[in-house]
């Protein structure tokens, strides 16, 4: 909002030419990043608060008998602190006539309400088996990636034009590999489901899965001021998008919102995020890679995600529903990990440098191609 | 021999029916009247249908007799399974037989068995097609089983068609769970009679009846002197009457010679003992049986008293002589013993489609009315087969038959909960449907009472059917849901201990043939809550069993083995059946084989199971044992950690002070799991007394690496809260 009132000011108003600052991305991302960090820090312990008095909890069980050495009692559904602000930091520094950014609000606002309703059931039957189903959630997923295939695929409504958005890019390679054609919407679909559901499975420790979305969204927002950029991407041989360049504000107003919420969600965590947070973070990653066209990146950037996930489905489907026996000691990954002595702390800080390291690598794609 | 018969039967009419259908024919081809004009014109054809098992062609036997009784003139046919009971028991009965394809859906999802039962199938409904147009049935009677799906899928196409006239189809359940062919013919049937009241909610109500079991009529007929004398039997004698199915029962004809030697030893006892003509390569009926009877060496007054025969055709007779029954309890015999009045001890045939043989038989328990044995499995030559125990029975038989005033009130409970008129009750609904099939068939009858009964029987007054309606509920609700008796609703259950009260509310007895039950199944994780549960029972006797599965080595699937599955047994039954042992806790030769066995499975988790079974069993002897140490030793070079740390801990437990020298290489192992084992084992050796050189031990202790890449968190508020709340409790409390 606040781009749009000043774009209308220094329009009108002579005087107020140096207001044409706001209008550079580069300094509309900073302001996200401080607006997203800044709302999280200050409502942060309000609403902390507010869902530990509602029961809100991770154990709803009877309080005086919590284990002192679990982290049991804990409020759940910090992601709310999470979408608020990212939200805030969206509608003041974001281009709101932007068709990447209807896209991306879209998605927020369609995760956020089904992991809602997830946490909630959860919450109100004081049982973390009565949420919505593997199933329903699947299903909440692919609908959404369909629509958004769909969206993306008709020239009328598409944020990107008609002749690439059903190509196929890969990373390192500087041309598209395969038109899909309509074959590109399933694709969408899978990519979003896939994504989504990596990231949820990756929210098991405190700060785990905060941290290398937070390194995922910034990789993106790097792309994003890249390829949203003409003299940059000719540059760098991307396929220029007009307008994707607004990405980057968002992607430094969720990177801001993240760093927020890691401020109470580091070890021992004071809050955590739930599916509310969870969900929605996943779909706008999944969201992001397919609005950039960068599905593939997310193999590399959020490898660890990649991984985890890759763990989960292959000890419960082949190995516990088929084979009957493990795999792996426990899945997903960190909780192997943990199995083997390592210390709650210290997993998440190695996951946190892996992840560092996969960013980088998925930086790098920029320019090796 | 009787196939030869039904294939000529099936080219040409029945030669008594010949005459009339012949000048039927000529008649329908002539006249093509008003419906009405061609019924009256043809005899009335019945097609009985039903089989596969004997428990469903009997039933439909008699009530083709009633039928054939009340109308000389009716033409009766029936439709079975090519090869089976029906194809040999129907011609043996004067009824001309037509053979179709029919097969059981198959269990589990293989799918060259369904395309086969599809196929199958559908080629049997195109000859019950051509059967039903060829023959014009005016009523078709179903009695369940698989032989009945190919004529009532064509009816329902028929139907659907418009196709069927003015004909009617009649469903007959005779167990208190209705089987899957049923439970489909009840959305095809008009209407559908049920034997027993509690089946009533399987079934669409408006059209449901509770009917009774179509008991001969030659059943209950005989009087209890002339059955004796025509047996040779004394009048004053105790007689104990034992019989599997007609095929023979392995376990009930074992556990009675079992028995003999204390039956026979009371001088008033006789057996009657029909075993069955069961003659494959697993079980030949009498072969098996005599060499367990010449095992015995009974004397020659006692074996008078034994009477033993293959098969008997006047069952009623030896029915009507007996004070005593034991036999399986399919529904028809439950009903016949009943209407009877004689007291039994049943012996379910395990895991019959639905359990329904354990449900009927427990129905009836719960009447008082007889006495329930289950079979327990074991292993005989790899094969698992179920037995009754010889001792248990003896005891159980001679309780009640030294009990005059209890038997006579099993006699009483059990003819009451039977009455012998659910023939009469079945073809009067039979002629009911065909009168109203005259006009409407729409029209509404006074059978279709809201309480869904027919009208009273005869000979049974409205007191004793108002206790019998309720005891048929009580019986219906009484115990847990099906679904509390799952295997994982058990396993969640039992996880914290024995649930005393669930098991006496089940019945020791019934759940450890459920358990059994779930040990035998098919599917893998079935037989993984099986084993689970054995341990969390305590079931030693199942000890064996466990060790038997653990013995298994055959391959999975090869497409299973390519992904790391290995054998059939999977890795789960494996590991938990090695937990079961250890919860067991018996340590003997076969266990020690076993586990030692195991040290090498393929299965990492197993391997650290059993070195954990070793620690928890293995007795703290002086004398170490050698060959379970060393092949412990060699666990310690594996890669999994886990093995590696249950292996010391074992070597602690079990081995003497030479064990440490085995240890000393892992005092700097990088998991800290393994450094922590190695303490723990140090530590159980120093406590059982293992270590000489306690100085050069604490000497080394050292060298041991104790920083630690895990630690436990600890929250202080949580534990102050924790010690408030127990104050305000204990305070509470005390005023």
């Amino acid at each position: 909002m606040i781009y749009h009132l000043v774009t209308y000011l220094f329009d009108t108003v002579d005087a107020l030419s140096f207001l044409r600052l706001f209008q550079y991305l580069s300094f509309r991302a900073i302001c996200a990043a401080l607006t997203g960090f800044g709302v999280t820090l200050l409502f942060g312990q309000r609403i902390i608060r507010l869902l530990y008095v509602n029961h809100v909890r991770d154990n709803p069980r009877s309080h005086g008998a919590l284990s002192s050495a679990s982290k049991a009692g804990t409020p759940l559904m910090g992601g709310l602190l999470i979408v608020a602000a990212i939200f805030a930091s969206v509608l003041l520094w974001s281009d709101l006539f932007n068709r990447f950014t209807l896209v991306f609000l879209c998605a927020l606002i369609w995760f956020s309400l089904f992991g809602f309703i997830d946490d909630y059931r959860k919450i109100r039957y004081k049982d973390s088996d009565r949420g919505l189903s593997q199933a329903t959630k699947l299903f909440f997923q692919a609908v959404f990636g369909l629509g958004f295939g769909l969206v993306f695929l008709l020239p009328g409504l598409s944020p990107v034009s008609a002749e690439i958005a059903s190509e196929l890019y890969l990373p390192f390679v500087k041309d598209p590999v395969l038109d899909l054609g309509w074959w590109y919407l399933p694709f969408i679909a899978f990519v979003i489901v896939a994504i989504a559901n990596a990231v949820n499975f990756a929210d098991g420790l405190d700060g785990l899965s905060i941290v290398p979305v937070s390194f995922t969204v910034v990789v993106y927002g790097v792309f994003a001021y890249v390829i949203g950029n003409a003299i940059y991407s000719g540059y760098l041989q991307f396929t220029f998008l007009p307008g994707s360049g607004e990405l980057t504000v968002i992607c430094a107003g969720v990177f801001g919102a993240c760093m927020g919420f890691l401020w109470y969600n580091a070890y021992p965590a004071q809050v955590f995020m739930g599916d509310v947070g969870a969900l929605p973070l996943g779909g706008i990653v999944g969201t992001l890679a397919v609005l950039l066209k960068q599905e593939f990146l997310f193999v590399i950037t959020g490898g660890i995600f990649v991984a985890m996930a890759f763990s989960v489905l292959v000890q419960e489907k082949i190995g516990i529903k088929w084979l009957g026996r493990r795999i792996f000691y426990m899945a997903p990954l960190h909780h192997a990990f943990q199995y083997r002595g390592l210390a709650e702390t210290k997993v998440v800080i190695r996951f946190w440098i892996i992840a560092g390291i996969l960013a980088i690598i998925g930086l790098s794609t920029l320019k090796i191609r | 021999m009787s196939q030869i018969t039904s294939k000529q039967d099936a080219e040409r009419p029945p030669d008594e029916a010949k005459p009339e259908v012949t000048a039927q024919t000529r008649k329908a081809e002539v006249g093509a009247a008003t419906p009405e004009a061609q019924i009256d014109a043809r005899p009335l054809t019945y097609l009985f249908t039903g089989g596969g098992t004997g428990g469903h062609v009997y039933p439909g036997l008699a009530i083709a007799d009633e039928v054939r009784k009340r109308n000389p003139e009716a033409r009766i046919v029936y439709v079975g399974a090519r090869g089976r009971m029906e194809a040999s028991l129907v011609p043996k009965r004067g009824y001309p037989i037509h053979l179709v394809h029919a097969r059981g859906l198959p269990s589990g999802r293989r799918p060259f068995a369904l395309l086969r039962f599809a196929i199958s199938t559908g080629f049997g409904v195109l000859q019950s097609l051509f059967h039903l147009s060829r023959l014009r049935p005016r009523m078709i009677v179903a009695t369940g089983g698989y032989a009945s799906s190919p004529i009532l899928l064509a009816h329902w196409i028929l139907k659907s068609l418009r196709l069927s006239g003015a004909r009617r189809c009649f469903v007959h359940e005779q167990n208190v769970v209705p089987g899957k062919v049923n439970r489909l013919a009840g959305r095809i049937a008009d209407r559908i009679g049920v034997s027993f009241e509690a089946s009533l909610r399987y079934f669409p109500n408006e059209k449901t009846t509770w009917a009774g079991y179509p008991v001969r009529r030659e059943i209950g007929a005989v009087s209890r002197d002339a059955a004796r004398a025509s047996q040779g039997l004394p009048a004053d004698a105790k007689v104990v009457f034992a019989f599997g199915a007609s095929s023979g029962a392995r376990s009930i004809n074992r556990a009675l010679v079992d028995a003999l030697p204390g039956l026979l030893s009371r001088p008033d006892i006789h057996v009657i003992h029909v075993i069955g003509q069961t003659k494959s390569p697993a079980y030949d009926a009498e072969a098996d049986t005599r060499n367990r009877l010449e095992r015995l060496e009974l004397g020659g007054e006692r074996l008078s008293r034994y009477h033993q025969s293959d098969y008997s055709h006047e069952i009623e007779t030896l029915y009507a002589a007996s004070d005593l029954v034991i036999g399986r309890a399919s529904a028809g015999v439950v009903t016949e013993i009943g209407v009877c009045g004689i007291p039994s001890i049943l012996v379910p045939l395990p895991y019959a489609p639905g359990d329904h043989q354990a449900m009927n038989a427990r129905t009836l328990e719960s009447r008082g009315a007889a006495r329930v044995v289950y079979e327990s499995i074991s292993v005989e030559d790899g094969q698992t087969i179920g037995e009754v125990d010889g001792e248990h029975l003896t005891r159980l038989v001679l309780e009640i038959l030294d009990d005059p005033s209890g038997h006579a009130a099993m006699s009483r409970l059990a003819r009451e909960t039977f009455d012998r008129n659910g023939l009469d009750r079945i073809v009067d609904q039979l002629d009911q449907m065909l009168a109203d099939g005259q006009g409407d068939p729409k029209r509404p009858t006074d059978h279709r009472q809201s309480n869904g009964r027919p009208d009273e029987p005869v000979g049974a007054d409205r007191t004793d059917r108002a206790d019998r309606t309720d005891c048929a509920d009580r019986t219906d609700h009484a115990g847990p849901p099906e679904s509390a008796l799952s295997p994982f609703a058990l396993v969640r259950r039992f996880a914290e201990g024995r649930d005393e009260a669930f098991i006496e509310s089940v019945g020791e007895d019934y759940l450890k043939y459920q358990v059994d039950g779930f040990l035998k199944d098919g599917r893998w994780p079935i037989r993984n809550e099986g084993v689970k549960l054995v341990g969390l029972l305590g079931y030693r006797d199942r000890l064996p069993f466990v060790l038997a599965l653990l013995r298994d080595k055959t391959p999975a699937p090869l497409f299973q083995r390519l992904f790391g599955g290995d054998y059939r047994q999977v890795g789960f039954i494996r590991r938990n059946a090695v937990t079961t042992v250890e919860q067991l806790g018996v340590y003997d030769e076969s266990v020690r084989t076993r586990l030692l066995d195991l040290l090498t499975d393929p299965y990492y988790e197993v391997r650290s199971a059993a070195a954990r079974a070793f620690a928890a069993l293995a007795p703290d002897t002086a004398d170490t044992d050698k060959e379970a140490l060393n092949a412990l030793r060699g666990l310690l070079r594996e890669s999994s950690f886990e093995i590696r740390c249950a292996a010391i801990r074992a070597l602690g437990r079990m081995g003497d002070g030479a064990v440490v020298d085995w240890l000393r290489p892992f005092y700097q192992d990088p998991n800290g799991k393994v450094r922590q084992a190695v303490i723990d084992a140090l530590a159980d050796l120093v406590g059982r007394k293992m270590i000489a050189d306690l100085d050069g031990l604490r000497e080394e202790l050292d060298d041991i690496l104790v920083t630690s890449n895990h630690f436990d968190p600890d929250f202080p508020i949580k534990r102050t809260l924790n010690r408030l709340v127990g104050m305000i409790r204990q305070q509470q409390e005390n005023s």
